[in-house]
């Protein structure tokens, strides 16, 4: 059986000495685990820098060289597809011919037109003419205002003055359907 | 007061400790900066996805404007430049229908229209107007009207006056305003 002979103030600080050593040992070795770490990580973090460095060359060579001539066809089917829609507005349009027949097709016996005028801006149709008799204005003014393409029928009652040849004017509007 | 001077264990052991702090400090900025430039390349593989893709798009737009060139030239052909010669051919087909139908079709003003008529997406559109004076019977200008309107143009009638003559009933006479696109 071994006696340790020193003192225990010795002993104390001896044991803190050891268990320093031990510390720093310990340090010094998980220091150099984690700095191989580190270099081990080096090739991932090189190749990342190689990928994304490729990736913006691509990027920059994309819009400087690549950009416009991806860009043209979509630009050259865009031109096409706004004169087609606006090919599309002036057809669905409905044509001043068809107007026309429309504001004169309910036009009864004893109507004489003798001026027709047409702004498509406002859609107002105005007529011009001369009635037989009244019963001709009025049937015409009627028929006019029942129509489902015409709103807005003035009622020339002004134009009633007269019993015979009446002098007429009348506007309407035309309903927009498109 | 006696100052209390560091033991070589004690300077060992902060060497030690202040190596593994450095160490570690390396480690996290190593994987933080790997982190990073792993992001940025996914962000920048998408992004060449996409490039990709809209390159693939491009070349079927590419096809697609080659398989429709004859149509869309065509297309345009329905309006004109707002160049002389455009509209002077313009004019001359506008004004040719008149003998056609046996009525008058004189261009009385002619001038280039800013965005006075607007397309579906409300851009306004620029267009050539011309006023005309016509002349004939109510017939022929019924005629002349529709012939007008069938015109192979982005063409309308933007506005119509027409008079009975005073001395001759069956002639009538009057103003069309035509409004014809440009591309």
């Amino acid at each position: 059986m071994f006696h340790n002979l020193l003192a225990a103030e010795k002993k104390k600080s001896l044991r803190i000495e050891y268990y320093t050593r031990l510390a720093t040992v310990a340090c010094f070795v998980f220091a150099g685990a984690v700095l191989s770490g580190s270099v081990a990580l080096l090739p991932t973090y090189l190749q990342l820098r190689t990928t994304l460095n490729f990736l913006q060359e691509d990027a920059a060579r994309y819009e400087t060289e690549d950009a416009v001539a991806v860009a043209e066809p979509f630009e050259r089917l865009g031109e096409s597809a706004v004169l087609l829609e606006r090919m599309e507005l002036v057809a669905s349009e409905e044509g001043v011919g068809d107007i026309v027949r429309a504001a004169l097709s309910s036009r009864p016996e004893g109507i004489a037109i003798v001026g027709f005028s047409y702004d498509r801006d406002t859609s107002l149709i105005t007529l011009e003419g001369v009635a037989e008799t009244r019963s001709a204005l009025v049937s015409f003014t009627r028929t006019l205002g029942e129509h489902e393409r015409f709103t807005s029928v003035t009622n020339p009652i002004a134009d009633l003055a007269i019993s015979r040849d009446l002098p007429f004017r009348i506007s309407c509007t035309l309903v927009d359907t498109t | 007061m006696q100052r209390i001077q560091p033991t070589f264990v004690q300077g060992l052991a902060f060497g030690g400790v202040l190596t593994l702090v450095l160490s570690c400090g390396l480690y996290y900025y190593v994987l933080h900066t790997i982190q990073e430039n792993r992001t940025e390349v996914l962000i920048a593989q998408e992004e060449q996805l996409i490039r990709d893709a809209r390159k693939r798009e491009a070349d079927t737009a590419r096809t697609l404007v080659e398989e429709t060139q004859f149509q869309r030239e065509e297309l345009t052909n329905y309006f004109v430049n707002t160049e002389e010669e455009e509209v002077i051919v313009f004019l001359d087909s506008l004004e040719s229908l008149g003998p056609m139908v046996g009525a008058e079709y004189v261009t009385e003003t002619v001038g280039v229209a800013e965005g006075d008529r607007e397309s579906t997406d409300s851009i306004p559109v620029t267009g050539v107007r011309s006023v005309a004076l016509v002349s004939g019977s109510w017939a022929q200008l019924y005629q002349l009207i529709t012939l007008i309107e069938h015109m192979p143009y982005a063409l309308t009638i933007t506005k119509v006056a027409l008079e009975q003559s005073d001395d001759d009933p069956r002639f009538w006479e009057g103003q069309l305003h035509v409004h014809v696109q440009a591309k």
